[in-house]
């Protein structure tokens, strides 16, 4: 033991308790820092259900889902985020020996922390092959996304390694001069003493190799300190917040009260305009871009990345504007994509309408966006129609369609006024009458839902739209509404009740699986009685997939009611590609780089599709007019009803 | 830099408008109203020089009635810092000939001695033209129409006003200031304004200033409107040659002759319209054949 001792009589150790509190001093001002700006933002209450999201907190943690998105990162980053967890009891060990001259820290001794620090270099093995095998994928095969990372990276990476290799050494060392009168010894340990016992060196130079290796340990982790509030490596610390205050409403954007005399502005144009949350979104940010790699606008050329927008937003905190370019605000398509994808659970939705609602009456919006909006303020819907329109897609069926009762078929705008989407209608409408469901429509009185008013950041004008919906609602005695348009059923689902409608919302694939299952019984799915039937894909709408979580009721369907059989798109399900339709694309229309619906449909041909299933007007009408520039004349894109219509 | 701009709240021609029973005005009660386009590209213009010249001040200004109060609200949620409403109930039909407009409006300017006065070039119901020049001649100020661009000059005492002529051609003057300036649509393009912005402006800074009464007694209109008649779709006389006419027909109109062909007005709903043009369309032998 005296031995041991006398190895931990390090020279220079008051310089290690300086540095440690320099460091650690550095630290908390850095995050005092942080503190400060999420201190002085605007308030927000995500402190609502406190112990459901603790458990959701702890729940992350353990099971980070989104990161096995990607299958090996999900791996890599487990190997070096438990390894590191595991390794911390050992390494406080080490420094608190180095620091006192040898002393075990008693905190230390109890079992569980024991066995960690015995097994230290068994653990290590974990995280040190997982910096290799990440190393590795930054050079073969690397996804799209590394295309993007900078130097900070391998910065990180390397240091992790040395880190843990210095150390494991350093024990190795340790071992061999202790001759084997060491309690805390393992394979690995002994490979690694062994390893320093083939260079032959004397207790002397072994002493001072060991006091080198300790320093650099040191100095190494202080360094990894002092790099973690500066770099994208502040996502240790802040994602476990990040989890805790998470948006349980994700998809649905809160309810503001306009009337309120202290609102004088609507979303942000100044840093004074982020929410907290918003704040620590940007520092949480782990720059990993996995909400880049799935962003439609960034895929298809646009200069929108929300890793990018995100990045910029919080270096650029001193700046008197914001780093954001209308090119990059409009560009959106409110897909829902990137904040589904990331694993530090940073919000763009609400940040992207944010910057819109600041950004209108800087004039950033398009032209032709804001006509689209003008129209809605002045005709009741996006085309600029009459209302006495919309139901001509009804023809002679119109008066007794309006006067009926029972369920409330809600065309929407898309269906109502353009010609593709109104073949959707019609199909609709001749299904439920034959299935003899009890249904109406309103017709002129349907006001547009609002749903592009408030994406394009017109809050006022969808309030506006809404309260008048509301109260038709309220005036008939509606409470069940049936729509084609997922953009519809979001609105009425989910954002509308914020405003005080109550209503039960059906989207047309739930309520036609409930209609036609009673006609289902003659066929198993699949069947085809002798028709060879067509390959289909199903083209998932974001409104109704990813924002809703209603992907098997569709699929459901076809396989029940259409011969033939469903493929799948190589981004499908949670991770569907966006038409390119929503957000106010249909208008705004950005045509910086490729069209996002060309590279969408591109997809339905890879996979082989005769037919792309929609169950979106909108979609229909972006995967159409793709099939139209593209020439194609082999996929035809129909919606869900017209299919189930033509198989009856 | 003190500007004013002239603002009015016009009929919206675009939609049905009715004329009243005794045929001399459109019924302006139930009338759809809109701001009149010529004069937010003003205000546009104006808020946008302001932005370049600090402590610059834009007031908007309009002669109207109550549905006057509309623009100078919106003039107000744009950016203007004032809005004056010269309410002109009770000052008679009369108003609306322009050289009594001008009289009333140039009395309210002269007391705020602008620097820089903006007017539509005119006006999308009556569409005289006139209110410019005229208040000009009263004010004393110099007077440039159809502007399409306005630039101030580096040394900040006169204008560079760009004007539309026919066919494209430009004209550009050089104009001093203080000057009052007409311009056209395209001068500037209003930005969209948001509802929310609408909603929060204070609509009581609007500033009402009384009609001057005795002037209207003093001013009195020699012209008096006659008659208003609304658009008719009228069918027209085709004047060149097409394959449909025959030979001796196609010579006379070369040779310089009127073709007393008339076109020919056919009304009805969509289908009623369709199966007339395509039977006329066979008739002509354009087409031949049955095409449904």
């Amino acid at each position: 033991m005296a031995a041991e001792q006398q190895l931990w009589k390090m020279s220079g150790l008051p310089l290690a308790y300086w540095a440690s509190a320099l460091v650690l001093l550095f630290l908390i001002w850095q995050l005092a820092k942080i503190g400060r700006a999420l201190y002085q933002a605007k308030k927000e209450n995500r402190i609502d259900h406190f112990w459901h999201r603790l458990g959701n907190m702890f729940v992350g943690l353990l099971l980070p889902r989104r990161l096995f998105q990607d299958r090996y990162h999900g791996f890599i980053h487990t190997l070096i985020f438990w390894g590191f967890l595991f390794l911390i009891p050992g390494t406080v060990d080490t420094l608190s020996r180095g620091f006192s001259g040898g002393n075990d820290l008693t905190l230390l001794q109890t079992s569980i922390f024991l066995w960690a620090i015995n097994w230290w270099d068994v653990i290590a093995v974990f995280p040190v092959a997982g910096v290799l095998w990440a190393l590795l994928r930054r050079f073969i095969r690397p996804p799209r996304r590394f295309a993007s990372s900078s130097v900070q990276v391998y910065l990180i990476l390397l240091l992790i390694f040395f880190l843990l290799v210095v150390e494991l050494v350093r024990r190795g060392v340790e071992l061999s001069l202790a001759g084997g009168a060491i309690a805390s010894v393992n394979p690995v340990r002994l490979g690694f003493s062994w390893l320093v016992s083939a260079f032959g060196l004397g207790s002397p130079e072994l002493s001072a190799v060991h006091s080198v290796l300790w320093w650099t340990h040191f100095l190494l982790l202080a360094g990894f300190v002092i790099y973690i509030p500066l770099s994208k490596h502040l996502h240790l610390l802040l994602c476990p917040f990040n989890l805790l205050f998470k948006d349980n409403d994700a998809g649905a954007l809160p309810a503001i009260d306009l009337t309120d005399n202290e609102i004088n502005k609507l979303g942000v144009s100044t840093y004074g305009d982020f929410t907290w949350k918003q704040r620590l979104d940007f520092y949480t940010c782990a720059n990993c871009g996995r909400c880049e790699e799935r962003c439609p606008a960034h895929i298809s050329g646009k200069t929108l990345s929300p890793r990018k927008l995100v990045q910029n937003l919080r270096h650029g905190a001193n700046a008197t504007s914001l780093p954001v370019t209308k090119q990059e605000i409009w560009a959106c398509t409110t897909c829902g994509a990137c904040q589904a994808e990331c694993p530090s659970m940073v919000e763009h939705l609400k940040l992207m309408v944010d910057l819109r609602r600041g950004s209108l009456d800087d004039g950033g919006l398009q032209p032709a966006g804001a006509r689209a909006l003008e129209n809605i303020w002045r005709w009741g819907n996006p085309w600029g129609e009459s209302q006495t329109r919309r139901t001509q897609w009804l023809g002679a069926k119109e008066n007794s369609l309006r006067n009926r009762k029972g369920l409330l078929f809600w065309v929407g705008c898309t269906a109502s006024f353009d010609p593709d989407g109104q073949e959707i209608a019609k199909a609709m409408v001749d299904i439920l009458s034959r299935q003899e469901v009890e249904f109406f429509v309103l017709g002129p009185d349907e006001l547009c839902c609002g749903d592009p008013a408030r994406r394009m950041g017109e809050e006022a004008l969808f309030q506006e739209l809404a309260r008048e919906n509301i109260r038709k609602f309220e005036e008939r005695g509606i409470d069940t509404v049936v729509t084609t348009c997922p953009h519809c059923y979001h609105m009425f689902k989910r954002e509308y009740p914020k405003l005080g409608a109550r209503l039960k919302v059906l989207h047309h694939t739930q309520l036609l699986g409930q209609v036609m299952a009673d006609s289902t019984g003659e066929r198993e799915p699949g069947e085809s009685g002798g028709n060879p039937g067509w390959t289909m894909t199903f083209h998932d709408p974001c409104y109704l997939g990813r924002y809703n979580d209603l992907y098997e009721d569709s699929r459901k369907l076809i396989q029940n009611l259409v011969p033939g059989n469903l493929v799948e798109m190589k981004d499908s399900v949670r991770n569907a590609m966006c038409c390119g339709g929503g957000g106010g694309q249909l208008w705004v229309d950005i045509r910086d780089g490729e069209r996002i619906n060309n590279l969408r449909f591109h997809q339905a041909g890879e996979a082989g599709a005769e037919i792309v299933v929609t169950a979106c007007p909108v979609c229909k009408i972006m995967l159409k007019s793709a099939k139209d520039s593209l020439n194609n004349e082999t996929i035809m894109v129909k919606d869900i009803a017209e299919l189930v219509l033509t198989h009856m | 830099m003190k500007m004013l701009v002239l603002m009015k709240r016009v009929m919206d021609c675009s939609r049905q408008v009715s004329i009243e029973e005794n045929e001399v005005r459109a019924e302006g009660s139930h009338c759809p109203m809109m701001d009149n386009p010529a004069d937010l590209s003003a205000l546009e213009l104006a808020i946008g020089i302001k932005q370049t010249a600090p402590g610059s001040t834009v007031t908007a200004l309009s002669l109207g009635g109550d549905e006057a109060t509309e623009i100078l609200v919106n003039a107000l949620s744009r950016g203007a810092d004032r809005a004056i409403h010269v309410n002109s109930a009770g000052g008679g039909s009369g108003l609306e000939d322009p050289f009594l407009a001008a009289a009333v409006l140039a009395e309210v300017i002269k007391g705020h001695k602008p620097d820089l006065v903006f007017c539509g070039t005119k006006s999308f119901d009556t569409s005289s033209a006139q209110l410019g020049g005229l208040i000009s001649q009263f004010i004393g100020l110099p007077y440039v129409s159809n502007a399409v661009k306005v630039e101030i000059s580096a040394d900040k005492e006169s204008l560079h006003v760009q004007r539309k002529l026919e066919k494209g051609r430009k004209l550009i003057l050089k104009c001093p200031l203080p000057a009052l300036i007409a311009v056209e649509v395209s001068v500037a393009e209003p930005k969209y304004l948001s509802l929310f912005r609408q909603m929060k402006v204070n609509r009581g800074l609007v500033e009402q200033v009384p009609f001057p009464a005795s002037m209207y007694q003093e001013l009195q209109t020699v012209t008096e409107v006659i008659k208003v008649v609304r658009t008719k779709p009228r069918a027209k006389k085709s004047d060149f040659t097409t394959t449909a006419l025959s030979p001796l027909k196609r010579m006379k109109l070369m040779a310089g002759q009127k073709n007393s062909e008339q076109g020919k007005l056919i009304d009805g709903d969509r289908e009623v319209l369709a199966r007339e043009i395509i039977s006329y369309l066979e008739q002509k032998k354009i087409i031949s054949g049955k095409c449904i």
